[in-house]
């Protein structure tokens, strides 16, 4: 069953086409990489399905709740790590304080992280601000989470973990993951499918 | 050192400065208030809105203080036939003119926030108002402390203007002393409070900006490469 269905998607930035009638289908519960190289619009693609960014034309649709983990994380900077999880539960999911402590206690506790819980951002390391960065999107129990270039910010070995991370989520969870990377070999260990974006066109690879 | 002639203009100074400190207070605290809600205005986005601060914070920096205070007090009967008494004729021009300084320096902060900040809020179903209250203007504040503390700084020294309406700040006791007795000591104390009013100020505001450091990058930030 399709969980995401892109068509005919076009953005256009100041008279360039970034993306040039974009055709994606994702089934639920697939982790799917787009690659290619820099510059190319796989970021400009995940924003628009993340809805930051309006495309010119075409369509998305979703089925369910979407979320994102940025390629610099951008954990909100002011809160400790617990508030980063936990203030979205109460003023956007509207879950009362009790849920969402339970919530993110148990997330933090999983995930090996509540020993920074009261950390801020900037006291954290790479690797800890990236698993932060997806306990606050799975705290929104999304079906689909978007990946801008997981491991770009991580050193050869944080990106073991990350990779093990993002095969957890997908397969107990059982989460839609769409990522982006230009690193060819990650996304060929981590993918059920991977497509390439070259010049504002996808093509499955 | 004449002990005895110290104590007896002490008092009146000692009255200017404590008169001095709760003027400080009121309009810091209320310009700071408003200022900020100025910004958060500023920040959702409206081009009106924004074009409207942007006219009321140009006029109001581009206009000394001393002339503010005499247009609200001269000025406000003449036009609106509105009397207010000089104190409250220098709250009005004070505020006015410190909610423009401090406006234009948390806007300055507010349009430094990153932007992944507001697109992370975003994603995660924040809405605007929501993003600039929990998570842009704290980070706006924060960046913007030392500037914060130089307008604290700046309105002490300001006050120095108030007995111009009259009014019995640290100058005017100080000044009605020495005049009268043709001796300085009236302006060593006037001095003596103002050094330490502004240290207490530049004390506090210290500890502020510590506080607030908590949220900035350092050599363990995610934004950076982790070695």
């Amino acid at each position: 069953m399709s969980i995401l269905q892109i068509s005919k998607l076009n953005k256009v930035y100041s008279n360039k086409q970034i993306l040039n009638n974009i055709d994606m289908s994702v089934n639920a519960g697939r982790v799917v990489s787009i690659i290619g190289p820099s510059g190319e619009g796989k970021s400009t693609l995940l924003r628009c399905i993340a809805g930051i960014e309006k495309p010119t034309s075409g369509e998305i649709k979703i089925e369910g709740k979407v979320s994102m983990v940025f390629q610099q994380f951008n954990l909100f900077q002011n809160m400790s790590i617990y508030r980063n999880i936990y203030l979205p539960l109460v003023i956007v999911k509207k879950l009362t304080k009790t849920e969402s402590q339970e919530i993110t206690n148990e997330l933090l506790s999983r995930t090996g992280l509540t020993e920074i819980k009261n950390s801020f951002p900037a006291q954290i390391s790479g690797g800890q601000a990236q698993r932060v960065a997806i306990v606050r999107a799975l705290a929104f129990d999304p079906q689909v989470i978007l990946f801008d270039e997981p491991t770009s910010s991580l050193d050869p070995f944080l990106k073991k973990d990350v990779l093990d991370l993002i095969r957890e989520i997908a397969t107990e969870k059982q989460k839609t993951i769409l990522l982006v990377t230009h690193e060819v070999n990650f996304a060929k260990e981590i993918s059920d499918e991977i497509y390439t974006l070259r010049k504002g066109r996808l093509d499955k690879s | 050192m004449d002990l005895g002639y110290l104590a007896t203009i002490f008092p009146s100074i000692f009255d200017g400065l404590i008169f001095t400190l709760i003027f400080w207070m009121i309009v810091f605290v209320i310009s700071m208030a408003t200022s900020i809600g100025l910004s958060m205005l500023d920040g959702l986005g409206n081009d009106s809105i924004s074009k409207i601060i942007s006219a009321y914070t140009g006029l109001i920096r581009g206009t000394p203080l001393l002339f503010q205070m005499y247009f609200v007090y001269f000025g406000l009967p003449i036009l609106f036939g509105l009397r207010i008494d000089n104190l409250q004729s220098a709250y009005l021009a004070f505020i006015i003119s410190w909610v423009a300084y401090l406006t234009e320096t948390l806007r300055g902060a507010i349009s430094s926030v990153e932007k992944g900040q507001k697109d992370a809020a975003q994603v995660l179903g924040l809405s605007k108002f929501q993003t600039m209250f929990y998570v842009v203007l704290p980070q706006a504040v924060s960046s913007a402390m030392p500037s914060i503390t130089n307008q604290a700084v700046s309105l002490v020294y300001g006050t120095s203007i108030l007995s111009v309406l009259g009014l019995d700040d640290i100058l005017k006791a100080a000044r009605i002393a020495v005049i009268r007795d043709l001796r300085l000591e009236g302006f060593l104390i006037a001095g003596a409070f103002y050094i330490l009013f502004n240290s207490l100020v530049i004390f506090v505001f210290k500890k502020l900006e510590k506080y607030f450091s908590r949220y900035k990058f350092n050599e363990y930030s995610p934004n950076l490469k982790i070695k």
